[in-house]
């Protein structure tokens, strides 16, 4: 890097960060952010480092995997594999001068995401849904 | 440690707690760990327990100190002008100059779950935070 101080905060920071340990995602997780300046971050996942300098916005989600069994034909557990967690969701975000003025966040998990999916009439409902 | 003031909102569904702090504040404590130097607001969302719902919304503010409720709040955000270490489960980030973001925590791996939030800056007396868990 050109500038030997924030060389140096970028390597304080990334030593700071590999201190606080990695995880995998517990939880499902939803992330905004928005950064101007200089921001050096790591995700649930673990693993990479998202570096920033100047003006960035993100949004994240990080979804969890979750067991499931294959069954062979006579119905028995042939093996288990993992996949990611079943999850139907909408975010609004209204945003005025970089800061969040409104949110409206609305998801279903598990058994009822697949149920909400098998219904087109509650899936449009919810797509046109707003916080007010 | 730092805090400023604390404002705690109750709304039908949901209790909000807005802190301002301004200086060095050190947060050594879950959910929301981590150290700033500078001006920081933080907001955290809990739902209210069934048995305490009301129609009204109630605001109330504390000073230089604030008790957050035990449960880990659903979701919580911060908006920071200066310096921010963040040392939580889900994000660990260090930030300097402005930083505006927004964390919602949802269920683990094979629980159903129906989650509706809503959440206004200018009127947090308008917040619904409604959470229903299907599994038995």
């Amino acid at each position: 890097m050109k500038y030997p101080r924030v060389r140096s905060l970028v390597a304080l920071a990334g030593t700071l960060l590999c201190l606080t340990g990695c995880q995998n995602p517990t939880h499902l997780v939803y992330h905004q952010n928005t950064v101007l300046g200089v921001d050096v971050a790591t995700s649930a996942e673990g693993g990479t480092i998202h570096a920033t300098v100047a003006y960035d916005r993100q949004t994240t989600a990080f979804v969890p995997k979750t067991k499931i069994a294959i069954h062979d034909e006579q119905g028995r557990i042939n093996k288990q594999e993992f996949e990611a967690m079943s999850v139907i969701s909408k975010s609004e975000m209204h945003l005025k001068f970089l800061t969040t003025q409104e949110v409206h966040e609305v998801f279903a998990t598990g058994e009822a995401a697949v149920n909400l999916a098998r219904r087109p009439e509650a899936l449009k409902a919810l797509g046109e849904s707003s916080g007010k | 440690m730092g805090t400023l003031a604390a404002r705690r909102t109750l709304t039908p569904s949901a209790e909000v707690v807005e802190v301002y702090a301004l200086g060095l504040q050190l947060r050594p404590a879950a959910p929301d760990g981590g150290a700033t130097a500078g001006w920081r607001r933080a907001i955290y969302f809990y739902p209210r327990a069934a048995g305490d719902l009301s129609d009204q919304s109630e605001s109330s503010w504390n000073w230089f100190k604030v008790n957050l409720p035990s449960a880990r709040p659903c979701v919580r955000g911060n908006t920071t002008v200066g310096m921010e270490l963040q040392a939580t489960r889900e994000i660990q980030r260090l930030a300097v100059g402005y930083q505006d973001q927004l964390l919602t925590v949802g269920p683990a791996p094979g629980q159903s779950q129906t989650f509706d939030f809503f959440y206004a800056r200018t009127n947090p007396a308008l917040t619904r935070l409604h959470i229903e868990n299907l599994n038995p």
